[in-house]
């Protein structure tokens, strides 16, 4: 039998396809866990009330928020999950190495990503239909440009992307050693509840305003990219050199 | 063309050595037998050459690559076993598509009549399966994928005879009409004897030997007779293996290396000279024991 | 509009089922469908619905008389209540006039004005240079201005009643107004600087001017403050 070779690239790309295959019940989480949120935004993602005499006023904000929340957990987990043992393994059974291995489940995630994006603020607009028939009130909308949409969707995808690099990363040291199940989570509380006994702003928080308060667009993508390649680079690197016991 | 090359191949775990400076090579378009107790490292050799775990030293070479996180060795080899893992969310039908798209040499023909022969249902999922339909399926994907190194870690777990004797006439009829390297690690040597080229014997982590299979059938020598006799006739070499019948009368095995007038003055005296089974002989080489099984039943 | 509500849950079954048949058929051909191909098809179509009916049911303020957003609502009250206090009724804006009526024919002399807030509105009086037996009587509301938009039509205005010699002013019953509004999600907020709640209320004060004749005398009833305007 003569041998064949193959390129990095061509094995990346039908191992994608095979893990779309293979993860699509991930997507059907996702519209689980979307549906929840709906059912949580139903009253709003937030209210204010106000009264004064014989006259009060109650407004109920809605948008998108919270099913963009939920959707940031699911891509955590989701990242989580294809690194365990048996989603690793299943590469093993056909052709791949540990870098096209990793390389596939990262525009996996991508495309979950985008998934997810897009479905969460498509929800926005089913919240708020849903709202106006089932409470019977009039929605009034401040914003609805287009533009402003699509800079919604891309802006969401990069925040879940991000998420699913830390969750990959995240995963990946939980194979490592099965501490850091225990390890991760101390370290986490364990910084936001020193830093917070002696009054200064926990280190995690500023981490998180990093992001979410960069008011440059372009600052905020690089600043993602950026922490998204590290977190990827540094969990292939990992996965490259754990053996697969099958 | 050597498939596979290994020179001082050790690995250890933790403490304890596996693989203990391992020397061998595998031709061409052979089907070599990996023969050995449990727990003597076949696995893990396997499992080094298809490049899933590392080796701790020494030097492996598979289509004169190092198997490990090596693309085009995963493409051109597949490690079947019972541990095979398939997406729980495929069909089984699809699982096939998704074999053909990533091996070149894939049957899809071939890969759908074992399919129905077997009697599978497209649409049932791997997990679900028995274990020897389990086995079976990983066999029918080990078979139809073609690849020019196919190896088999114990394969017939949990098949019936019937599907056994199946499983190793189609390897035999599907390695005739293409041939490629196989290599084929199981503990029924009795039933896969007609199939293999080779035989490789793994003893402590160490290669015990290896030759082809008519050599190993004429390698050891059964002899059957009196005691005094049988003893007389194997002084001096080591014996393999001895069983005792009656008051007077011992079954002994030692390494045939009598000349046809020593094997004729034998029969004279009474002594039954007879073959061994490489099955047989294997199980005694490889034996870590003393004695057998008798013995622990046998009052001190 | 009727209409279209009557119809449209039949419309969204009709184009959901149809779109829904199409992509299955379409995605058949990758991998055989599964329960979750199904989910996954219907959850999408669904939302493409949602959000082609959305703009249907959207009210936005912003075209609402082609009002826009008001900027700095501290600086418009300050001008209205300087305006109101001069009795420059021509330099306030049209939006904050909640009612204007006018009591023609009163032929007394003197008028009784009463009011059942408790709390004791703000009345201004001016009093014109005729005799003409009108009273005109304006209501003014600082509106109801919500996260920069201005929602005062939904503000019921105090209602003024003659009877006899006596004015009534009557508030309205309790008002309780719901309002859902939608907001832009935060990865669009990052960006242009909205915050989740922007308490910019006004407190829906209203303020009754009236214009009565010069020779008109005011009496204040219980808890009435009545202011005089000097133009």
């Amino acid at each position: 039998m003569s041998l064949t070779s193959i390129n990095l690239w061509e094995t990346v790309k039908k191992q994608y396809f095979f893990k779309l295959k293979a993860n699509i019940d991930a997507f059907s989480s996702l519209i689980g866990i979307q549906l929840l949120a709906l059912l949580f935004s139903f009253g709003g993602v937030g209210s204010v009330g106000m009264g004064g005499g014989n006259f009060s006023i109650n407004i109920k904000y809605y948008s998108a928020d919270l099913v963009i929340g939920f959707t940031l957990l699911w891509a955590f987990v989701t990242a989580i999950t294809i690194t365990t043992k048996p989603y690793r393994n299943h590469d093993f059974t056909f052709v791949t190495n540990r870098l096209s291995s990793s390389l596939s489940n990262i525009l996996f995630l991508l495309t979950a990503s985008i998934v997810g994006s897009i479905t969460a603020i498509l929800a926005g607009n089913l919240l708020k239909i849903l709202a106006h028939i089932l409470l019977d009130g009039q929605i009034y909308s401040i914003n609805t440009g287009i533009q402003e949409l699509v800079m919604g969707v891309c802006v969401t995808i990069f925040y879940v992307f991000f998420v699913t690099s830390i969750g990959y990363f995240i995963g990946t040291l939980v194979q490592i050693s099965k501490l850091f199940i225990i390890l991760i989570p101390v370290l986490f509380f364990g910084t936001l509840f020193l830093d917070a006994s002696m009054q200064k702003e926990p280190f995690l928080v500023n981490v998180f305003t990093f992001y979410t308060m960069e008011s440059a667009l372009s600052l905020f993508i690089i600043k993602v990219i950026v922490t998204v390649a590290v977190f990827f680079t540094a969990a292939i690197s990992i996965l490259n050199r754990m053996e697969v016991r099958r | 063309m050597r498939v596979i090359e290994c020179t001082d191949l050790t690995k250890t775990y933790l403490r304890k050595i596996v693989l203990d400076k391992l020397s061998f090579s595998i031709e061409e378009n052979k089907i070599t037998g990996l023969i050995g107790r449990n727990g003597v490292g076949k696995t893990t050799l396997l499992k080094i050459i298809a490049g899933f775990i590392k080796e701790t030293s020494g030097q492996v070479k598979v289509f004169s690559e190092r198997p490990y996180n090596n693309l085009n060795v995963s493409l051109n080899s597949i490690f079947v076993d019972d541990q095979m893992s398939f997406p729980p969310a495929i069909p089984l039908s699809e699982i096939l598509t998704v074999a053909g798209n990533f091996y070149p040499n894939w049957d899809r023909e071939l890969a759908k009549r074992l399919f129905d022969y077997f009697s599978f249902d497209p649409k049932s999922y791997h997990n679900r399966l028995s274990k020897g339909k389990t086995s079976t399926f990983n066999m029918i994907i080990g078979l139809a994928s073609r690849c020019p190194l196919t190896i088999f870690d114990e394969p017939t777990t949990g098949m019936d005879a019937a599907v056994r004797k199946d499983f190793y006439r189609a390897l035999l009829k599907d390695y005739i009409a293409y041939p490629r390297t196989i290599i084929l690690s199981s503990h029924h040597l009795d039933e896969i004897e007609d199939l293999l080229e080779d035989v490789l014997l793994i003893k402590d982590g160490k290669k015990q030997f290896q030759m082809s299979i008519s050599e190993l059938k004429e390698w050891a020598i059964g002899l059957k007779g009196t005691t005094e006799e049988v003893l007389n006739l194997t002084d001096g070499k080591e014996i393999l293996f001895k069983e005792y019948f009656g008051v007077n009368t011992i079954y002994a095995v030692v390494k045939n290396d009598f000349s046809e007038f020593l094997l004729n003055k034998a029969r004279l005296v009474g002594v039954e000279i007879s073959s061994v089974q490489p099955s047989d002989l294997c199980v005694y080489l490889t034996s870590e024991t003393k004695g057998g099984i008798d013995d622990v039943f046998n009052k001190h | 509009m009727t209409v279209m509500t009557a119809i449209l849950p039949l419309v969204i079954l009709i184009l959901i089922f149809g779109v829904f048949i199409f992509m299955v058929r379409l995605a058949g051909k990758f991998a055989t469908p599964k329960v979750t191909h199904w989910l996954l098809f219907l959850y999408i179509s669904v939302l493409l619905l949602g959000t082609v009916f959305v703009p249907f049911i959207i009210d936005d303020p912003m075209s609402q008389k082609g009002m826009g957003k008001v900027v700095d609502t501290d600086r418009e009250f300050s001008d209205l209540y300087s305006n109101l206090n001069k009795g420059e009724l021509d330099q306030i804006d049209a939006k904050y006039l909640m009612k204007e009526s006018s009591f023609s024919n009163y032929q007394n002399q003197t008028i009784r004005v009463e009011s059942s807030n408790n709390d004791g509105s703000q009345i201004l009086i001016e009093r014109k240079a005729v005799n003409d037996d009108t009273i005109e009587a304006f209501i003014f509301g600082n509106g109801l201005i919500i996260d920069g938009y201005d929602f005062s039509r939904k503000l019921k205005p105090y209602h003024l009643e003659l009877m006899d010699n006596t004015l009534t002013i009557n508030l309205p019953h309790q008002q309780d107004i719901n309002l859902l509004i939608a907001k832009a999600d935060f990865p669009i907020r990052q960006f242009t600087g909205e915050s989740i709640i922007n308490p910019s209320f006004s407190t829906g004060d209203q303020v009754v001017y009236l214009r009565i004749p010069n020779n008109l005398e005011l009496i204040a009833g219980d808890h009435v403050f009545l202011e005089f305007i000097e133009k």
